[in-house]
C-alpha cells in the first residue's frame, strides 16, 4: 500500500516537474492519434453521408461491413497490420513496421468504423428540410451538405471525440506495429503497459492520471455538446 | 416580372408500386395564384417537392416557357426560379439577418448588395426588430414570415407554399395572408396547399384539387365540394 501511495506521489511529481521523458511520450501520443483523426474523419463523414443521403446498390452491405469493424479487437487490426508491413509481407517494402506512419494507419483503420457509424447516425436523423430547404434556396449539392453538416455539427462533433477516444486508449494495435520504441513509438498506453510489467508503477499511475483526465475533459465536451444540440 | 411559365405533362409518382398520382399535365405561370386541396396523404407535398425538384417523379417532361428540358437540367432551373416551404419552415441554426441572406449567398450574389437586399427583406416582412434573434427560437409565425422573406429576397418566379396557415394564429395568419397577396402583385406564381379555406379563396385565381391520383380543377374557386374533372390543360388563361 505504502508503496503504492509514494508511486502516485512520485507520479504528480513527475507529471508537474516536467519529466522530459514522460511528456516525449504524451506528446507522440496525441500527435500520432490526432492525426489519425485528421486523416479519417473526412473521410468517414463524406462517407457517412452519402450513406445517409443516398441510395445506391451495397449500401446496406457496406454499413453491415462498418458496424462489424466496430467490435474488431485492436490486437486483431494490429495483427493484420503486422502481417502486411512485416519484411516478407506484401506490403514490407515500404518499411512502414515500428514506425509512427503505421501506428497512424493502425488508429485509422480502428477509429474510422466508430466515426462513420456515429456520423451516419447522425445523418440519419437529421431533419431532411435542412437539405430540401438549402436545395431549394439555390444552394448546390455541395454547399448543401456543408449546410447539412453545420446544422448537425454537435452530433458530428460527438463522433470525432469517440474515435479520438477510442484511439488514444488503444494498446494492442500501437504495441504490436508501433514496437514501443523510446522517443519514436512509445505513447501513453503501451509505456503504461510496460512501465506496469517492470514493477514501476509511479510513471504508468503519472500516464494513467493523464489518461483519465483527458477521458474526464472528453466526456465533459461530450455532454456540454449534447447538451446544446438538444437546447437548439 | 417577365412573363413565365412551366409545364409538367405525364407526371407520375408512386411509393412501393402505389400510384400516389398520375398528372397528365399542369401549368404553373407567373403573376397567378393556384390554390391545391386535398385529404391527408393526397399527395400535395410531394407533388410540390416534385415541382421544385426536390423530389424525383416516376415519370415526366417538364417545358421551362415552352421550351423542353431533361430533368436534370430542368432541376437546375427550378433551384432558381422555383422555392418550396415547408409547412413548419426550417431555419438554420443562426440569426434571422444570416437566415436571410443564405440563399443570397449560395447563389453568389455580389457582397455588396447583400446588405442592403436583406434590409429591403427584413423591412419587407417587418422583421427588424428581430434581425439578430436566433431564428429557430421564433414562433411558429414569425418563422413562416422569415422563410416567405428568405424567398422574397431571391425574387423567385414561382412559389409553393405548403400550408402556409397551419400552427400561426389569427393575427400572424392576417399577417402573411398580406404577404403572400404582394408576392402575388410582384407577379410571382404561387401555389399554396391549405385545409382552411376560407382564407385562401381570395386570394387563388384557381382552385386545384387533388384526389384519388388525379388532379381536378373545380370550377368554383370557393366550392370544395362541387367539381368537375380537368381539362388536359389545368391552367386558366
Amino acid at each position: 500500500m505504502d508503496s503504492i501511495s509514494s508511486a502516485s506521489i512520485h507520479a504528480v511529481y513527475l507529471l508537474f516537474a516536467g519529466d522530459p521523458e514522460l511528456w516525449n511520450i504524451i506528446g507522440i501520443s496525441f500527435s500520432v492519434s490526432l492525426r489519425a483523426i485528421l486523416f479519417a474523419s473526412p473521410v468517414a463523414i463524406l462517407l457517412a453521408f452519402t450513406m445517409a443521403y443516398r441510395r445506391f446498390f451495397g449500401r446496406r452491405v457496406l454499413i453491415y461491413i462498418f458496424n462489424t469493424l466496430l467490435s474488431v479487437p485492436a490486437v486483431v487490426i494490429g495483427l493484420t497490420l503486422y502481417i502486411l508491413l512485416s519484411r516478407n509481407g506484401p506490403l514490407g517494402d515500404l518499411k512502414l513496421l515500428f514506425t509512427q506512419d503505421a501506428m497512424i494507419i493502425g488508429q485509422i483503420i480502428l477509429c474510422m468504423p466508430l466515426i462513420l457509424i456515429m456520423s451516419h447516425t447522425t445523418f440519419q436523423s437529421s431533419d431532411r428540410r435542412i437539405w430540401e430547404t438549402a436545395r431549394t434556396l439555390g444552394a448546390s449539392r455541395t454547399q448543401a451538405m456543408f449546410t447539412v453538416m453545420y446544422e448537425i455539427r454537435f452530433g458530428l462533433l460527438a463522433a470525432l471525440i469517440a474515435g479520438f477516444g477510442r484511439v488514444i486508449a488503444e494498446v494492442g494495435c500501437s504495441m504490436m506495429i508501433g514496437g514501443n520504441i523510446l522517443h519514436h513509438t512509445r505513447n501513453i498506453p503501451t509505456a503504461i503497459a510496460l512501465e506496469t510489467s517492470k514493477g514501476d508503477f509511479s510513471q504508468g499511475i503519472a500516464l494513467g492520471i493523464v489518461l483519465l483526465v483527458m477521458a474526464m475533459f472528453l466526456n465533459l465536451s461530450l455532454s456540454l455538446l449534447q447538451g446544446r444540440g438538444e437546447m437548439i | 416580372m417577365t412573363a413565365f411559365n412551366i409545364t409538367f405533362k405525364y407526371l407520375s409518382k408512386s411509393f412501393n408500386q402505389n400510384l400516389l398520382f398520375n398528372i397528365p399535365e399542369l401549368t404553373i405561370e407567373s403573376g397567378k395564384c393556384c390554390l391545391l386541396s386535398g385529404i391527408n396523404g393526397s399527395g400535395k407535398s410531394t407533388l410540390l417537392k416534385i415541382l421544385a425538384g426536390l423530389e424525383t417523379p416516376n415519370s415526366v417532361e417538364i417545358y421551362f416557357n415552352n421550351k423542353k428540358l431533361e430533368w436534370k437540367a430542368a432541376c437546375k432551373q427550378t433551384h432558381k426560379e422555383i422555392i418550396y416551404l415547408h409547412q413548419t419552415p426550417l431555419m438554420f441554426d443562426t440569426t434571422v439577418e444570416n437566415n436571410i441572406k443564405y440563399g443570397m449567398r449560395k447563389q453568389g450574389f455580389p457582397k455588396n448588395k447583400l446588405q442592403e437586399l436583406t434590409n429591403t427583406a427584413l423591412q419587407w416582412a417587418d422583421l427588424t426588430h428581430i434581425k439578430n434573434n436566433n431564428a429557430r427560437m421564433l414562433s411558429g409565425g414569425e418563422k413562416q414570415r422569415v422563410a416567405l422573406a428568405r424567398a422574397y429576397v431571391l425574387s423567385p418566379k414561382i412559389l409553393l407554399l405548403d400550408e402556409a396557415f397551419s400552427n400561426v394564429d389569427t393575427q400572424g395568419r392576417d399577417r402573411i395572408f398580406d404577404q403572400i397577396c404582394k408576392l402575388k402583385e410582384d407577379g410571382i406564381g404561387i401555389i399554396l396547399t391549405s385545409h382552411e379555406l376560407s382564407h385562401t379563396t381570395s386570394l387563388a385565381d384557381y382552385h386545384l384539387q387533388l384526389e384519388k391520383t388525379q388532379l381536378k380543377e373545380l370550377t368554383d374557386v370557393n366550392n370544395t365540394n362541387d367539381y368537375e374533372p380537368a381539362s388536359l390543360k389545368l391552367v386558366n388563361a
